[in-house]
């Protein structure tokens, strides 16, 4: 007993696990979010602004305290709330003062969904509930711009080490529980309904004509018998199994890389690609970490030239920054310091 | 979520780095680069002047009051998970033992969620959303116009788009919650829906729904969706029509998709809507600003 309390304790204090992952997760559902607002920038006033007065009376009786922030406010404090919300999510897709892009983002995100409670969508809760999490664990160790400032000599934390470490893995069990349970209630929930046993249970959504951004693919996917099941148990599987595989690192990585593919494939097919993103940023936290730092290695290989130049242009320009500060505006202010006050 | 830590990260904890104080921006460009560097070529990477493997923390942080506040902190989130599972599961003994109105006020609205969280689901039926208007076209005429389709004009929004925008989904997800509702009413119910309102916005229908005996957080229900649907309606009427708009009136449709089996003969969209009509309902007046921001998306200015 007190040998698994001592693992128990091992594990939760000694070092912070799936920081890869994490860092992933945080890039996904950032890139979630700000894929969310960007494609609904143009219709802001309709959704959650002045023109959403027909959606109040569910807003009314929303317990979301957040959503006072933006209620009734002009569109143009709507635009300004709207664009900071955004730039939250770019923040925190690059790991930029990653803990104040992660506040900044789950208040503004609750704060600009919250508004339309009718348009929100399941994905909107797993948003929410992973930026919750999200609050205690450290998203920014790897793969962010927070990593290379906090290496810096003379950077200081102000959360002591082992509370920092404590909490991240804290965090990691709640947000990686609740994903698991995600799975688990949808999986038994389909598994239950001897539409989804015989194959067939998708056939009507791949019907409705909301569901049907690329007809073609629709009709390809569903009027065949087999095509149909195929897609029809690849789901089943990826979320009946999802917990079950989480046992074994073969079968974990498998049913994740899975599950990943059906979510996108079906956000492309039936038009709901934010939503899947955010479905697949979570179910990556389950990948193995030294395949996600593998992946991280395998795309700075292919993006070296491209992100090379990009900072070979930053020192340039910031060079010419410097010059410009030293030779225009530093002298006239220390004309002024050494005439006028005197100093 | 995985254990796993780096197995060839071969950097010894205590070798921590010195305290140098580095100023010098070129010498710190140069760090960068390195990093830079290292993270494209790790095997030529230096491994142990950098910093303790990612997340490290010194052995003593597993010992007395720490542990045990970690260990109280990781207690909560497992019977957080716990109350969310119970929150998740079929209606059954062990739910209701748990009591679900407990439940529902533990999790909303921060946790709320539904086992459907994760698509795709089973859905066979098609909905819509229509609506018309009485438009003053004189000082002393009145005309009816005909039915404006909105949810076939969404889904033109919707064509090789896999991101569409939330409000093209705004007049199915109204339909859909009052087609629900209307179904809940009943046969009394819906014909006082059905019954011309045009001297108040939806109290007279609620008194009628109550001397029917509908329940009244069912009664509750309908007018937050009848309030939603005729301010929806009394914008896109007036961002659609060049007259005035007096008065509005909706209606929902219902269709199923045919059998599989049917697939070669029959296709969800050759067939009619099942309708729900309101009566009518006073356009509802709104502010100028309010209306030209939904003439922006009606209209796509």
């Amino acid at each position: 007993m007190s040998e698994s309390r001592g693992e128990v304790v091992g594990w939760l204090t000694q070092s912070r696990h799936a920081v890869h992952a994490l860092a992933a997760a945080r890039i996904g559902v950032g890139l979630a979010v700000l894929g969310l607002l960007v494609t609904n920038f143009g219709n802001r006033q309709a959704w959650v602004g002045d023109a959403s007065l027909w959606a109040e009376p569910t807003r009314a009786v929303s317990r979301f305290p957040e959503i006072a922030l933006l209620d009734g406010v002009s569109a143009d404090i709507l635009t300004v709330v709207y664009v900071a919300v955004i730039l939250a999510a770019v923040a925190f897709v690059l790991g930029w003062r990653t803990k104040a892009a992660n506040v900044l983002l789950l208040v503004g995100f609750i704060a600009v969904t919250g508004q339309n409670p009718l348009l929100s969508t399941a994905s909107d809760n797993l948003l929410r509930i992973a930026l919750l999490w999200m609050l205690l664990m450290r998203l920014a160790d790897v793969w962010s711009l927070d990593a290379a400032r906090l290496e810096r000599p003379g950077s200081e934390q102000a959360v002591p080490e082992w509370l920092r470490t404590g909490l991240h893995n804290v965090g990691l069990l709640g947000l990686g529980t609740q994903v698991a349970l995600a799975y688990l209630a949808a999986g038994l929930a389909k598994v239950a309904q001897p539409q989804w046993q015989q194959g067939t249970a998708l056939f009507g959504t791949l019907q409705l004509p909301e569901y049907r951004p690329f007809p073609w693919l629709s009709d390809l996917l569903s009027v065949g018998t087999v095509p149909l099941a195929l897609v029809t148990w690849a789901v089943l599987v990826s979320q009946l199994f999802f917990v079950p595989a989480l046992v074994n690192r073969t079968t974990r990585n498998t049913v994740v890389v899975l599950a990943v593919a059906v979510n996108l494939f079906f956000g492309i097919v039936l038009g709901t690609l934010w939503s899947a993103f955010a479905v697949v940023a979570v179910t990556g936290l389950f990948l193995s970490d030294d395949l996600w730092e593998d992946l991280g290695y395998a795309v700075a290989d292919v993006t070296a030239p491209v992100t090379d130049r990009i900072v070979d242009a930053w020192y340039a320009l910031a060079d010419r920054v410097e010059d410009w500060w030293f030779r225009f505006v530093l002298p006239p202010v220390d004309w002024v310091r050494a005439t006028v006050f005197r100093r | 979520m995985n254990d796993e830590t780096d197995p060839r990260d071969p950097r010894d904890p205590a070798e921590t780095p010195g305290d140098a104080v580095d100023t010098d921006r070129s010498v710190a460009e140069h760090e960068v680069r390195v990093r830079t560097e290292s993270a494209t070529a790790p095997d030529d990477a230096p491994q142990t002047e950098a910093a303790p493997p990612v997340g490290h923390t010194p052995p003593d942080a597993s010992q007395g009051w720490r542990a045990v506040l970690i260990l109280a902190l990781a207690t909560v989130a497992v019977i957080h998970s716990v109350v969310i599972a119970l929150f998740l599961a079929p209606d059954g003994p062990v739910r209701d033992a748990a009591g679900p109105t407990r439940l529902a006020f533990y999790v909303n609205p921060y946790f709320q969620q539904s086992w459907d969280v994760l698509e795709p689901s089973a859905q066979r039926v098609d909905e819509s959303l229509q609506i018309r208007a009485r438009v003053q076209v004189d000082e002393e005429t009145v005309e009816e116009t005909g039915w404006i389709d909105v949810t076939a004009a969404d889904l033109r929004t919707l064509r090789r788009n896999a991101a569409p925008d939330r409000m093209s989904t705004a007049a199915r997800r109204l339909a859909t919650n009052l087609n629900g509702v209307m179904f809940e009413l009943g046969i009394g119910g819906r014909a006082v829906v059905g019954a011309s309102t045009t001297d108040g916005e939806g109290n007279r229908v609620a008194a009628g729904l109550a001397d029917e005996g509908v329940d009244p957080q069912l009664v509750a229900r309908f007018t937050r969706l009848d309030t939603m649907l005729t301010r929806f309606a009394s914008l896109y009427a007036r961002a659609s029509l060049d007259d005035p708009v007096v008065e509005v009136q909706y209606r929902v449709g219902r269709r199923v998709v045919p059998p599989r089996e049917d697939r070669d003969d029959v296709r969800v969209g050759d067939l009619e809507f099942g309708l729900f009509t309101v009566g009518w309902r006073p356009a509802v007046t709104t502010q100028e600003r309010e209306q030209r921001a939904f003439d922006t998306w009606v209209k796509g200015d």
